[in-house]
């Protein structure tokens, strides 16, 4: 049963946002020729073009996906959705997979235009694609990912899933907790008011477990040997305010730095809070209104 | 199609009664098939369980028979749907004279109206046999 | 087939169904009447495992509203459920896909009868053309009971007709149909039995031919009384 939700999931997505990539690629496409052919009215107009639809790629893969969540788990066609002899929060799961795949696709496609935008702007100026593709591997080199190179790969991969992942739990929890009876007097509104709030406080949480937990990352600074990471169970506040203290008295800056990470650690915990709050408001089908 | 009920009074009692005009007057042949239920229900626009409640009626008066495989039939002997006939033709009469009754008038007055009536042709049966080019005059 | 015991539903304070006790066998078409907000659509919402914060025990062939008895529940909402993209053939096929119960070709027949054309989008239907289309998917389950909230109130007396003959053709004859209309004296002879739900009570529940014999009136005149009464109280 869940193969068929999700087949129809995709069927019922599919119908739009593939065309919403398409016109971005197609978008790309006459960029890219612009820089082959090196017309510049062409670039010029196309690279206006291309930033605009870049933007609106994104809004409307979103858009369209959490209003076809919307309708389908709190709007008229939930009375369809879960009278499905189906356990509902496999609803629930189909629709974070499916949303997952196109978020991701939209996320692919905004990187080769964004991409494009980096070679149109170098254009002109005397940087070779190359010389881009050399700075990198310096960059990289310095911030010493290059020793790493299956970990800093793997752990951009986890953060691009996860951070897609996180932001739909936290829409998709907006949009359930919205739609339960104590906000219908909000209308269309309540999903969005929940979000705000959501969104706010996570940025709160997020930013004092970036200060308050102890546990961050020490960066060594060595402008000859690149940086060096160590894990250290301190609060960011507490360096801040030593580090403040030790300016004040004209002490040169030290080259150890420290970026706190419980963010990390609190994030995923309330998200993953989120997404079985979510699994069970959508199991005793609160959500439909 | 009028509409050949009246909601005020039960509709299997109804049906029986439009069953049983229709095997008296042989719209449903003796000897042949009932319809479904099911097809009965659709034409009638009735419950098929009141459906077969009125034929579970004539099946006890013996004016239709069920056979196990191949289904409901009218019954084939032509004593029984004559009496069903003349039962009917009685309960027309029967309501016709009480009628007239309860509007005063005495037997022998209705006996001559009637027969008056039915003597200067204003009658017609149910046929609508008429001298030939004059008009129908029933509304149904 | 239903049982029903002790079943009390509130919207926040307001009681909406009230201590309600009911048992209901199959091959039965049952109306369910009310004047609106009596109870009808919640009570049809609760069987079809739609609202599941209600007290008291509701059970269809044995088990809670729930998973399995969507499995054998056919419920057809007063909304459009239907995305409108959709053309009839989508639905079909969705219906199809999900319900083991979906009979294809009993759909097709009935698009038909119903004067439908397969290829058209739900988005261009009118309101009734899109309430036959969901009667048309509802009834092609042969499933083992029908849950029906208004299915001829939005629609001309012409298509009311055709709705009707397509309900009598192609309801199960051992199943259970629940009819809820406030439109009686359209529907009334296609009854069984009729329950009069006010103010989330049940304030009759008797076979329709009893009600016309004991009152001598028609169901809907029996009806009116009962709820002019009420609402005058």
């Amino acid at each position: 049963m869940f193969g068929k939700l999700v087949k129809h999931e995709f069927r019922a997505t599919g119908r739009i946002i593939p065309f919403v990539f398409l016109v971005t690629i197609f978008m790309s496409l006459i960029t890219i020729t612009g820089i082959l052919l090196n017309i510049d009215a062409l670039i010029g107009v196309s690279f206006f073009f291309l930033i605009i639809t870049l933007i609106a790629e994104v809004i409307v893969t979103y858009g369209l996906l959490i209003w076809r969540f919307y309708k389908t788990m709190c709007g008229n066609e939930a009375y369809l959705s879960f009278t499905l002899p189906v356990k509902p929060r496999l609803l629930y799961f189909s629709k974070m997979l499916v949303s997952f795949v196109w978020v991701l696709l939209s996320m692919l496609v905004l990187m080769l235009g964004m991409s494009l935008i980096v070679l149109v702007i170098i254009k002109g100026k005397d940087t070779s694609i190359a010389g881009i593709i050399e700075g990198i591997k310096v960059m990289t080199d310095f911030l010493g990912f290059s020793d790493h190179k299956g970990i800093a790969i793997l752990f951009i991969i986890v953060v691009t899933v996860f951070s897609i992942l996180g932001g739909l739990t936290s829409i998709f929890f907006a949009v359930t907790l919205g739609s339960t009876s104590r906000f219908h007097k909000f209308g269309i509104g309540g999903p969005i008011l929940v979000y705000l709030v959501e969104y706010i406080s996570l940025q709160m949480i997020g930013m004092l477990a970036f200060g308050l937990i102890p546990l961050a990352l020490e960066v060594t600074v060595r402008l000859d040997e690149g940086l060096s990471y160590r894990l250290v169970s301190r609060n960011m506040i507490e360096w801040i305010l030593e580090e403040t203290k030790r300016s004040a008295t004209g002490a040169a800056a030290s080259e150890v730095g420290l970026i706190g990470i419980g963010t990390y650690i609190v994030l995923p915990i309330i998200l993953a809070v989120l997404f079985m709050a979510t699994t069970r408001i959508v199991e005793k089908h609160m959500s439909i209104r | 199609m009028t509409d050949p009920f009246d909601d005020k009074s039960p509709i299997y009692l109804q049906l029986v009664i439009i069953f049983k005009e229709k095997i008296a007057n042989g719209t449903w042949p003796v000897g042949g098939r009932v319809d479904t239920v099911r097809d009965l229900a659709v034409q009638f626009r009735v419950n098929p369980n009141t459906v077969q409640r009125a034929l579970a009626e004539l099946e006890r008066e013996k004016l239709v028979f069920s056979e196990r495989t191949s289904g409901r039939f009218i019954t084939s002997d032509e004593d029984t749907v004559r009496g069903v006939r003349d039962h009917l033709a009685n309960l027309c009469i029967r309501e016709y004279a009480d009628r007239m009754s309860r509007l005063g008038y005495g037997s022998d007055v209705i006996l001559k109206m009637t027969e008056e009536y039915i003597r200067e042709k204003r009658f017609s049966d149910n046929r609508g046999v008429r001298e030939k080019g004059e008009e129908k005059h029933d509304f149904d | 087939m239903i049982s029903i015991k002790n079943l009390n539903k509130n919207y926040g304070s307001t009681v909406v169904l009230k201590d309600m006790n009911l048992e209901l066998g199959s091959g039965r078409i049952v109306g369910l009447v009310g004047p609106n907000g009596s109870g009808k659509t919640t009570l049809l919402k609760i069987l079809a495992g739609l609202t599941s914060d209600y007290t008291g025990k509701v059970l269809i062939e044995g088990s809670e509203p729930g998973v399995d008895t969507c499995a054998i529940v056919s419920f057809l909402p007063e909304k459009t459920y239907l995305s409108d993209w959709m053309r009839s053939v989508d639905a079909i096929d969705y219906f199809n896909d999900f319900y083991a119960d979906f009979d294809r070709l009993k759909a097709n027949e009935m698009l038909t009868q119903l004067r439908l054309n397969p290829k058209q989008k739900i988005k261009t239907m009118s309101k009734g053309m899109q309430e036959k289309l969901q009667l048309t998917l509802v009834m092609a389950r042969n499933a083992k009971v029908y849950l029906l909230d208004e299915p001829i109130a939005g629609v001309d007396p012409a298509t009311r007709s055709l709705i009707m003959d397509a309900l009598l053709k192609q309801y199960c004859e051992d199943s259970l149909m629940v009819f809820a209309t406030h439109l009686i004296s359209d529907v009334e002879r296609i009854f069984d039995q009729v329950i009069f739900l006010g103010f989330g009570e049940i304030k009759i529940n008797e076979e329709v031919d009893r009600i016309r014999e004991k009152y001598g009136k028609s169901v809907d005149e029996v009806f009116r009384e009962v709820f002019s009464c009420l609402v005058s109280l």
